[in-house]
């Protein structure tokens, strides 16, 4: 399913990027931007992993970190949410030396050591290899995502999971929803900055919890509506209905936002009880 | 056409508006070939969700708020549940945002 929707995903990335160096050429624009816009918006979109392509390196690799390189991983002791990013930049810079030092070590050296520092080198080189593969921008915004604090990520979750739980049911749900109707655009747009800056992991999630601290009760009404649209369905209807209170719907070409996945569909039939 | 904006709210459509925005900040490429880019992204979201998708979900639950404006339905739909062809998945909460289809086929000729 995932894995369909990304090559749905490429498909349409190859199209707008096919039609923009059309509207390029016709304005004479440097055609090498199209190249960098291509790779920023793949790299944003591997980072948010709502995309899961089939047979990837990025369920392998924090796999191998956990079993090849553990003192690593105790620099990011909570950074169980994102494993891959903080293993990639360690992986460049300690595979390059150790190569060398392996190599001396093994010819220097004999006996037991040998198999395993040369069975090392070469997981470190299939590893460099694969970094390779994967291009330098790749490279830059995982260092982007370690220098980002990682911890604050998991505190944020804790938080939202906290706050979800706070204004979840009640009596008040409902008063406090006939209100959210008329703001409706406010917290939409707040919640796709959100969005954005968690793509990004940028520290600014850091600031989002000062304001919790001191606005509680405010940020309570919004999440309930933040909630709301972190699970999002986008299509197009052709048709709804509502009998008493069952309501019926018929959804085309659309997407589901659905934890954090990325779901495609043509065609949705909806039901609800009112 | 304007309508199909709706698309950019996917991962993928926040990613690219997050991509062209750092572009045109570092004045990589002009304000006016990042709108005309994002116009692309609209009209081939549409194409690909109809042309080569062929998923069919179905979507259950307590309807928690309605309301239709501007030719757009909005749901929240509280304990929700949706079906593709090989999976299903339980959310508490899913907004649904629909165009009309015919207001989306007439603004995309």
């Amino acid at each position: 399913m995932e894995g369909h929707t990304f090559s749905v995903y490429r498909g349409i990335i190859d199209e707008v990027l096919e039609k923009a160096r059309a509207d390029f050429q016709a304005e004479g624009a440097d055609e090498r931007v199209l190249d960098e816009l291509r790779m920023m918006w793949e790299n944003k979109l591997l980072m948010t992993n709502a995309i899961q392509p089939a047979g990837v390196l990025v369920e392998e690799k924090p796999v191998q970190a956990a079993l090849e390189a553990p003192p690593q991983n105790a620099f990011f002791p909570t950074d169980l949410n994102y494993p891959p990013p903080p293993d990639l930049p360690t992986q460049e810079y300690v595979s390059v030396p150790h190569s060398g030092r392996g190599e001396a070590s093994s010819s220097a050296a004999g006996g037991e050591d040998k198999p395993s520092t040369s069975a090392n080198e070469g997981l470190q080189d299939v590893k460099r290899r694969r970094l390779s593969e994967l291009g330098p921008g790749l490279e830059n915004a995982a260092d982007g995502l370690a220098s980002a604090s990682v911890p604050s990520v998991g505190v944020t979750v804790g938080s939202d999971g906290l706050r979800i739980r706070g204004g979840g049911g009640g009596d008040e749900d409902d008063e406090e929803d006939y209100n959210e109707e008329e703001p409706e655009k406010p917290p939409e747009v707040k919640e796709e900055v959100r969005a954005l800056e968690e793509l990004e992991v940028a520290g600014a999630e850091e600031d989002d919890l000062n304001e919790l601290d001191d606005e509680e009760e405010q940020k309570e009404e919004e999440d309930d509506e933040a909630e709301a649209t972190a699970n999002i369905v986008l299509a197009q209807f052709e048709k709804v209905t509502r009998s008493k209170n069952k309501w019926k719907c018929t959804l085309k070409e659309g997407v589901i936002k659905l934890n954090g996945r990325d779901i495609l569909f043509n065609k949705a039939n909806g039901e609800f009880v009112w | 056409m304007a309508s199909m904006e709706l698309y950019r709210r996917s991962t993928l459509g926040t990613c690219l508006e997050a991509t062209l925005d750092e572009l045109v900040n570092q004045a990589a490429m002009t304000p006016l070939l990042a709108v005309k880019t994002l116009m692309h992204f609209d009209k081939a979201f549409e194409d690909a969700l109809r042309d080569r998708v062929t998923t069919k979900a179905t979507i259950k639950g307590h309807l928690h708020t309605y309301r239709y404006c501007d030719q757009v339905w909005t749901f929240v739909v509280e304990n929700a549940v949706v079906k593709t062809d090989n999976q299903e998945e339980h959310v508490d909460k899913l907004k649904i945002v629909a165009i009309d289809a015919k207001f989306g086929q007439l603004a995309s000729r």
